[in-house]
């Protein structure tokens, strides 16, 4: 077991920094947007893809580092393969986006393509993200605890885990459903825009105690390590 | 014609000298799947612009059913075949394979970045302005920068080839300076002192031209001439003479001396040759051969010997390669694009080396 390689968990832990400042930037494009002069549908759809991007290349980037990490917990291997699944659905979804644009532009009317695309493809995308980052969370939580029980850490601890993980689970269910509720009724109320703004809020808690579970592993280790 | 469509193509001619990088290698020889992946990619971009182009020039509606949109869509699925195509590229690793998951090596994200980024910022830059085509413009962006973050890895990876030939050559002399092999011949002069003053002369300036040689091939870069290693063998047998009692004969068929090759790469096959081969007979009849031979672009080197090989070895011992030969194929490999074989015969084994004549692939050939 590597597990002595404190530095692979404090690069894992500094990718989940970086992601969670990147999913800071949602909620303040967005309320940005809704106070501003801006229209919301005008420029959602470029910011959720350069957002989608950037999100994507740092999962990768963590992918990378859980792969070093394997040798310590065979979860951390089934985390990166179910993130890189992830990745695959986001570039799909953003290989369609910009092949909307290009279309669009073209055309300047694609009414079919783009109906399918928005409630039949946007739905199925939506869940699939949320599904396989909820896959991929369980497995990293469950390596952290791995890593922690090796180190002879209170086992008591991971309650906090399951306590992300379940953080995890509802915030997936909210955001993937109120989404949904968006796309497919337009016509927005700021109840709704509240509604998101909690499941956002939610994605971002976890995202930290995640961030915070990383960190404590690199601590562990270091302190054993010593 | 519009300005915005003016704009468009003006912009899309400004692409296509960036492809020009990506497109160099085809006209090269030597090149690596990943180059070549992306120089595909830059030809499907290539022939996807010139059909945008022409459909700007011509001023074709698209919208139209007809001619106009059959070259649209032509054009559309070509740019996303290119699109894949640098995909696969920023996923190929060093041994030409794509794979996803199960990497040997991270997947590049600075690379992925260079591949995506440029295409959705223009495609960005698209939605808020649909008269201007911008995405055939970022998509030429993306491949030249594939291109260059793929020399600078290629860059890296020369660096870290060499670091590691340093360390082979460092293992090469650990295994070439034998403990044993210098007491015996330590001990051997030590006899000759007693019986023949003389000859312990020319046995320690052998030792020490032994001793000097292999100490070279610690610090030669580069390939060593041919007559430069087979003096190095001849001291060496010279000092095997000296130092074992049992008769073995070494005989020379050079054909070709004019070639260039890795330092110590024929030696240890010799050494081998002659130690596990020649003198495992115990009748004295041992003998090793050494022949280099001119075979179209080739030179071949061959050592043979006609020790006993024992008729009960598995096909897994036949083809086991002890690590100072691993080493010699390794180098050569790296150094020449040599190839190194083996075969066990129960009369003998027969290793041959295989060197194109013109000695003569750099190191940063093999990994352009």
């Amino acid at each position: 077991m590597n597990i002595l390689r404190s530095s692979v968990f404090r690069s894992i832990c500094r990718v989940e920094t970086m992601i969670l400042i990147l999913m800071l930037m949602m909620p303040v494009v967005i309320v940005f947007m809704l106070i501003g002069s801006y229209s919301i549908l005008h420029f959602l759809l470029p910011s959720a893809a350069i957002f989608t991007t950037l999100r994507m290349l740092m999962v990768i980037s963590l992918a990378n580092h859980l792969a070093e990490a394997s040798a310590a917990s065979p979860y951390f291997n089934e985390s990166k393969n179910w993130f890189l699944m992830q990745c695959v659905i986001e570039a799909v979804a953003l290989m369609l986006n910009v092949s909307m644009i290009v279309l669009k532009n073209t055309f300047m009317r694609i009414p079919h393509t783009r109906y399918f695309l928005m409630i039949g493809g946007y739905l199925v995308y939506l869940v699939a993200q949320q599904l396989f980052t909820c896959f991929a969370k369980d497995r990293l939580l469950r390596g952290f605890c791995a890593v922690w029980y090796f180190c002879g850490d209170d086992p008591v601890q991971g309650k906090g885990v399951r306590v992300t993980f379940l953080l995890q689970i509802m915030s997936s269910i909210l955001y993937a459903a109120l989404v949904a509720f968006i796309t497919l009724f337009p016509s927005l109320t700021m109840i709704a825009y509240g509604l998101v703004g909690a499941a956002v809020f939610m994605l971002l808690l976890v995202q930290f105690r995640i961030t915070m579970h990383a960190r404590k592993t690199a601590l562990l280790l270091a302190a054993l390590s010593e | 014609m519009s300005a915005a469509n003016a704009v468009s193509i003006t912009l899309m001619i400004a692409g296509i000298p960036m492809l020009i990088p990506a497109l160099m290698p085809l006209f090269r020889k030597q090149y690596d799947r990943r180059v070549f992946l992306i120089a595909a990619s830059a030809v499907l971009h290539l022939v996807a612009t010139l059909y945008a182009i022409s459909i700007g020039i011509s001023a074709c509606n698209p919208d139209a059913t007809g001619i106009g949109w059959l070259m649209f869509m032509l054009s559309f699925l070509i740019g996303l075949c290119a699109g894949v195509t640098l995909l696969c590229a920023a996923f190929c690793e060093s041994d030409g394979k794509i794979r996803f998951g199960n990497r040997k090596t991270p997947i590049p994200v600075l690379m992925l970045g260079c591949v995506i980024l440029p295409v959705l910022l223009a495609s960005i830059g698209q939605h808020f302005y649909p008269e201007i085509n911008l995405v055939q413009y970022g998509f030429s962006l993306s491949i030249l920068l594939t291109y260059l973050c793929f020399r600078r890895e290629a860059g890296v990876q020369i660096e870290t080839k060499a670091a590691d030939l340093e360390l082979r050559q460092a293992k090469l002399l650990t295994e070439q300076i034998q403990p044993h092999f210098i007491f015996n011949v330590l001990m051997s002069i030590q006899n000759l002192c007693y019986q023949d003053a003389d000859a312990a002369a020319d046995c320690i300036a052998q030792f020490a031209g032994y001793l000097r040689g292999n100490m070279a091939a610690l610090t030669a870069d580069n390939l060593i001439p041919f007559e430069a290693e087979l003096e190095h063998i001849r001291t060496y047998e010279a000092l095997e003479h000296a130092c074992t009692d049992q008769p073995f004969v070494l005989e020379y068929e050079i054909a070709a001396d004019d070639f260039e090759i890795p330092a110590l790469t024929v030696q240890p096959i010799v050494e081998n040759a002659i130690k596990h081969g020649a003198l495992s007979r115990r009748d004295g009849a041992g003998k090793a051969l050494l022949k280099t031979e001119r075979i179209g672009q080739c030179i071949k080197i061959t050592v043979s010997d006609n020790g006993n090989v024992s008729e009960n070895l598995t096909a897994q011992q036949k083809t086991h390669q002890s690590i100072g030969l691993k080493n010699v194929e390794n180098r050569l490999a790296v150094q020449c694009g040599g190839t190194l074989n083996i075969s066990l015969n129960p009369d003998g084994a027969k290793v041959t080396i295989l060197i194109p004549e013109k000695g003569a692939i750099s190191r940063a050939d093999n990994y352009r």
